[in-house]
Order: structure tokens, then C-alpha cells, then sequence
């Protein structure tokens, strides 16, 4: 899934291994990352990117980061999402006072990282404009509603955040465990029974609104979201269901 | 101080006092065999006239001295001050006493002190360490992130499920640190006890699901006072002792909370093998790890040890309890562990100081 426009975020983090694996990290999950190495003029650097969102680390080489926050903030609007170590109350108190506008410990949760993002990101934005379109059908997340060809169908909130782990992955596995983790992180502490009644509610859901996805159920591993094309629909009619009963 | 100790330690004094009358009375009795009698109580008198004060005096004045001395030591709270403490005397006893406690007390202090900033270095080195292994964490962490499409899933959980759990062993060394320390570096708020219970769970959730722990919340609408992230930390703990002790039977771990004596307690209960009830009166000390310990994995018995230590110094009480409310501690069956935690009610009138946006 593409955001509509591709928001830059820009990484301000002086340790290399860290700020390269977090630039992967952000890229695969489709942002346009920038990221700065000299750190002499960080707030100066950082605004010249004229990136979306700073992630901002708070021991820097140079300056601290406070000092960055404060420089940045004086000049300009961006989000900025502090990252660091330090997990002291004071030292998040002192960033958002001076102008963060999140605060994220290391190390940290990937999930939640992204969360974090996402939501400043959707703060500088009106929410209802939020429409991922997905070619055939749209997504609009705020409702937990799909549109096909004008037509809109409401989701359960759990079926909706299965829904959409596994839209995020089309055409990987995604393992029983992470959904689980996905709706817990959600605070639907679901247990692995509940998870299976809502994959196969869901699967029931998605075709009776006639979606050309489906959701394939690998035994022991995890669920895919794949193409309904007429061949895997004949695949599933033979082999698919019977895995699924055996996995309940 | 009382006359009998004082007039042993005079007894040399005295019996030479006696010696010289006895002497004068023995010269007197030679030389004016006539008048000895009457001159004798004349030197007796002169001996009572000339002596006598100054023995009372000096007993009136130490006694006050040493009384005050000892009433003033039992009143201090930490008695190395009592050099500080010392009343001017004009003896010279007291004066050489004085500097004698002063000497010893300023060397013992200076001891206490290159301790004392030993420990403070320590924490410090501690709490350094620990911001510093935190960058190679998220590192690792996003590289396998960044790596999940190579690896094999069963791997990629283990692999992240063994990073977790050691970012919570440093997140233990960090409190521990903590706990020690004089200085209060905690932030009090308003926690709803639903949201507490949940994010605690949220922050365990890899370990919970891998074992499929069931959670249940139960009654959980009150609101307490204290510093969440010291909670979540206190809370953490229990949640990974309950899968560390789990019984055969699926787990489940029930989060509950009732009133009772003016304090909100809440209460966290699981079905795993549960504590003895001989031991437990012993499962906050630290280094304990139970007969029951001995069946699971090697454990330090230091998590329950931090966590009783942070519960004394937010001012709340942590404690076991019997796994059935409301039954004797006897008639408890070995199975099921129940932790309370225990709130001050009071600080709910905290709203009300509170101005409307802060509450």
C-alpha cells in the first residue's frame, strides 16, 4: 500500500548502524527518507531537507538535541518526533516543551515507532482526506470502511485490523502471532481461538462484498493475503478450506 | 549520671581525705593530748567548709552536662551529629571528650562519604551503561526488522522475542539502580487502573501471546496516583513471573481491583504453580527463589526483590495474597499466584486540588 504522496522524514541520529537500519526500515514501509551526517549545523541541515517529520535524536555529537529542538522550532512548524535513551520524565517534559511534538524511547518497538509516526503525520493533516486508494477498491482507515466501485462496507474493528495487517503484506505471510500482537497492540487482547473465528469471518466478509482478495491460511505458520483469480479460486475451493478447518 | 557513680569514682579522693584527718586527728592527739577533740572537729569542719562545695558543685555540674548529653543523644535521629550536639562545659572532662568525638566522627564521615560517592559513581556508571547498550539494541533490533523477509518466521519471533527480553533485564538493572538511590526521580499523575492494566499487558504482549496467556479485566474503573512508568515497570515483573511460573493448565492472569480500608488494591491473579504458603512471607527477599523456583528456569529472585523496594518509595504496598479472595491463608490451594497492589484512597481527593484541565 502507497500513501497517496510519499511523506520525507528526515533521521537526525549520529550512531551509523542505527540511522542506516532505520532508513531501510522507514523506506520499505514507503516514506522518502532523508538523512543528515555532518552534525556542525543540525538545526540549519535539518530544515534545509524541508522534510515532513525530523526524527530527532537527543545526544548529538555537536549540540544537544534540546538545543536543535529549540533552533528548528524557532524557525519552522515540522513535526518533530524525538527518539533517544533517554527515558528520564524530565528529559520528555524538556523536549515536548520545547517544541516536540512526540517522544519515542529506545529502543524502540517498531510497531509503535511507526504508530507514532503516523499519527504526527496525520495531525498536520485533516483526517478525512485520508483515502488510500488501492486501485479496485479504497481504503478509508478513520472509518474502518472499504469502497468498491462507489459501494462502502463497514468492518468489525478486529476484522478491520486483520484486514488491514495483512493488506499491509499482500502477498507475504503474516504469522498468527503478529496479527495477535497487532490487535493486542490495539488493546483487543484477543486469544489464538478469537483469532481464528474473526480470519475466518473476515474471509467470509471479503467474499460477500465480491473483493478479489482472499485470505490463503498456512497451517502453523501464519495467513496470506492473496489475488482472487480464478485459478487460486479453484485452489482454495479444493485445498484452502480444508486447511482451515484442520487449523481450527 | 546518678551520686552512687559519681562518689565510686571519687572514692581514692575520699579515702585520702579520711587518711589526712585520721593523720591530723593522730598528730592532734600527740602534741595537745588536752584539746585534740575539739581542734579535730575544727579541721573537720574547715575540710567540710573548704571541700565539701566544690564536690557538689562539680557533681551538680557534670550531672547536668551528662544528662542533657544523653537525653539530647536519644533524640537524634542519626547519632553521628552528637559531636555537633555537645553544650559548652567548663570541665575539662567534657571539653576533651568533645574533641575526642569530633576527631572521630569527622574520619568516620569522610569514610562514609568516599562511600557514599563510590555508590553515586556507580549508579551513575550503571545508568550510563545502560543508555549506552540501548543504541546496539535498536540497532539489532531494526536490522532483524529490516532482515524479517530473509529469515524464517519461527526465528525472526525467537530472535526479536530474546532481544525483548533482554531489553527488559537492562530496564531491571536500571531500576535496581534506582531503587537505591536517595534522590526521587519519579512524577506522580493520574493513572485509570484499565489503562495501567493494558499497557502493561501491551508491553509484554510478545511473551504473553507466544505462551497464550488469556487476560481477563475485570472491575477496573478507578482512578490512582502514583508514577506510571515506575508501575508499568512493578506490573512488567508480575506478568513475566506469571508465564515463568505457569501451571499445565492454559494460563490466565486476571486483572481486578476492589476497595477495601480506605485503599484501592489492585490485584493481579494467575493459575500457574503458585507459592508456597510457608514461603510466602519470603518471596520480596532478595535472592529468593522458592522451593517452586527450582522446577523453572534459573531465576535471581532479584525482579520481586526491586519491585517491593519501588513500592516502598512511591508509598504504596505490594503484596501476595491468597488466590481465592476472601479464604484463609491456610485454606489456600498451591495453585494460583495473586499479587495486590495497594493504593492510598485518600489521593483520590487529589482531584479536587487539582485545577479542571489538570484533572
Amino acid at each position: 500500500m502507497q500513501p497517496p504522496r510519499r511523506d520525507t522524514i528526515l533521521i537526525v541520529e549520529d550512531s551509523v548502524s542505527v540511522r542506516q537500519e532505520l532508513e531501510l526500515f522507514l523506506t520499505r514501509q514507503g516514506f522518502f527518507v532523508k538523512t543528515i551526517t555532518r552534525f556542525d549545523n543540525v538545526a540549519g541541515d535539518s530544515l534545509a531537507t524541508a522534510a515532513d517529520l525530523i526524527i530527532l535524536d537527543l545526544n548529538l555529537p555537536e549540540e544537544s538535541g534540546f538545543a536543535v529542538c529549540r533552533e528548528i522550532r524557532l524557525k519552522s512548524q515540522v513535526p518533530i518526533l524525538v527518539v533517544t535513551v533517554r527515558e528520564a520524565d524530565i528529559d520528555q517534559v524538556l523536549a515536548m516543551e520545547l517544541g516536540a511534538d512526540d517522544y519515542v524511547t529506545k529502543p524502540y518497538n517498531t510497531d509503535i515507532l511507526l504508530a507514532r509516526i503516523k499519527a504526527v503525520l496525520r495531525r498536520i493533516r485533516p483526517l478525512s482526506s485520508e483515502l488510500l486508494d488501492c486501485g479496485t477498491y479504497q481504503l478509508l482507515p478513520a472509518e474502518q470502511t472499504i469502497q468498491i466501485g462507489g459501494q462502502r462496507y463497514p468492518f468489525s474493528r478486529n476484522e478491520w485490523l486483520i484486514f488491514i495487517s495483512l493488506q499491509e503484506n499482500l502477498g507475504c505471510i503474516v504469522s498468527r502471532d503478529q496479527l495477535m500482537r497487532r490487535l493486542w497492540n490495539s488493546n483487543e487482547f484477543i486469544e489464538e481461538n478469537t483469532l481464528s473465528v474473526n480470519v475466518n469471518r473476515l474471509r467470509q466478509h471479503l467474499s460477500d462484498i465480491h473483493l478479489m482478495l482472499t485470505i490463503q491460511t498456512h497451517r502453523a505458520v501464519g495467513y496470506r493475503l492473496v489475488a482472487r483469480d480464478a485459478a487460486s479460486l479453484a485452489e482454495e475451493c479444493l485445498s484452502g478450506s480444508d486447511e482451515t478447518r484442520q487449523k481450527e | 549520671m546518678n551520686l552512687r557513680r559519681f562518689l565510686l569514682e571519687k572514692t581514692p579522693f575520699l579515702f585520702a581525705s579520711l587518711f589526712f584527718l585520721l593523720l591530723c586527728g593522730c598528730l592532734l592527739w600527740a602534741f595537745l593530748p588536752e584539746k585534740w577533740a575539739p581542734a579535730l572537729i575544727l579541721f573537720v569542719s574547715f575540710w567540710i567548709v573548704f571541700q565539701l562545695p566544690f564536690l557538689v558543685s562539680e557533681y551538680i555540674r557534670k550531672r547536668r552536662f551528662y544528662n542533657e548529653l544523653f537525653q539530647r543523644l536519644s533524640q537524634l535521629d542519626n547519632k553521628n551529629y552528637i559531636g555537633e550536639m555537645f553544650s559548652s562545659a567548663d570541665f575539662i572532662d567534657a571539653k576533651m571528650l568533645e574533641e575526642i568525638i569530633c576527631i572521630c566522627n569527622k574520619s568516620y564521615l569522610d569514610d562514609l562519604a568516599v562511600y557514599k560517592s563510590a555508590q553515586e559513581n556507580y549508579r551513575e556508571y550503571i545508568e550510563l551503561w545502560v543508555h549506552e547498550i540501548k543504541t546496539p539494541l535498536a540497532w539489532g533490533m531494526l536490522s532483524l526488522e529490516n532482515a524479517q523477509a530473509e529469515l524464517n518466521p519461527d526465528s525472526y519471533e525467537k530472535i526479536n522475542g530474546a532481544y525483548e527480553e533482554i531489553e527488559h533485564k537492562v530496564q531491571q538493572v536500571l531500576y535496581y539502580a534506582r531503587s537505591n538511590s536517595v534522590e526521587k526521580d519519579f512524577q506522580m499523575g493520574a493513572i485509570p487502573l484499565f489503562d495501567l492494566c493494558q499497557t502493561a499487558s501491551r508491553q509484554r504482549a510478545r511473551l504473553l501471546i507466544s505462551h497464550q496467556v488469556r487476560l481477563s479485566f475485570l472491575k477496573l474503573d478507578h482512578t490512582v496516583y502514583s508514577d506510571s512508568k515506575w508501575l508499568l515497570f512493578i506490573l512488567g515483573q508480575l506478568l513475566d513471573n506469571a508465564v515463568k511460573y505457569k501451571g499445565i493448565e492454559p494460563p490466565v492472569i486476571t486483572f481486578d481491583s476492589y476497595v477495601e480500608n480506605h485503599r484501592i488494591i489492585l490485584r493481579i491473579t494467575d493459575n500457574g504453580i503458585g507459592i508456597l504458603p510457608a514461603e510466602r512471607p519470603h518471596v520480596f527477599e532478595k535472592g529468593f527463589t522458592g522451593s517452586h523456583g527450582h522446577y523453572a528456569e534459573k531465576s535471581t529472585g532479584m525482579g520481586l526483590y526491586i519491585c517491593q523496594k519501588l513500592a516502598g518509595r512511591l508509598g504504596i504496598e505490594l503484596r501476595t495474597a491468597c488466590g481465592n479472595r476472601g479464604r484463609e491463608d491456610a485454606a489456600c490451594d498451591e495453585t494460583g499466584t495473586a499479587f495486590e497492589i495497594c493504593f492510598p484512597y485518600d489521593t483520590d481527593r487529589l482531584t479536587e486540588f487539582l485545577s479542571p484541565d489538570q484533572a
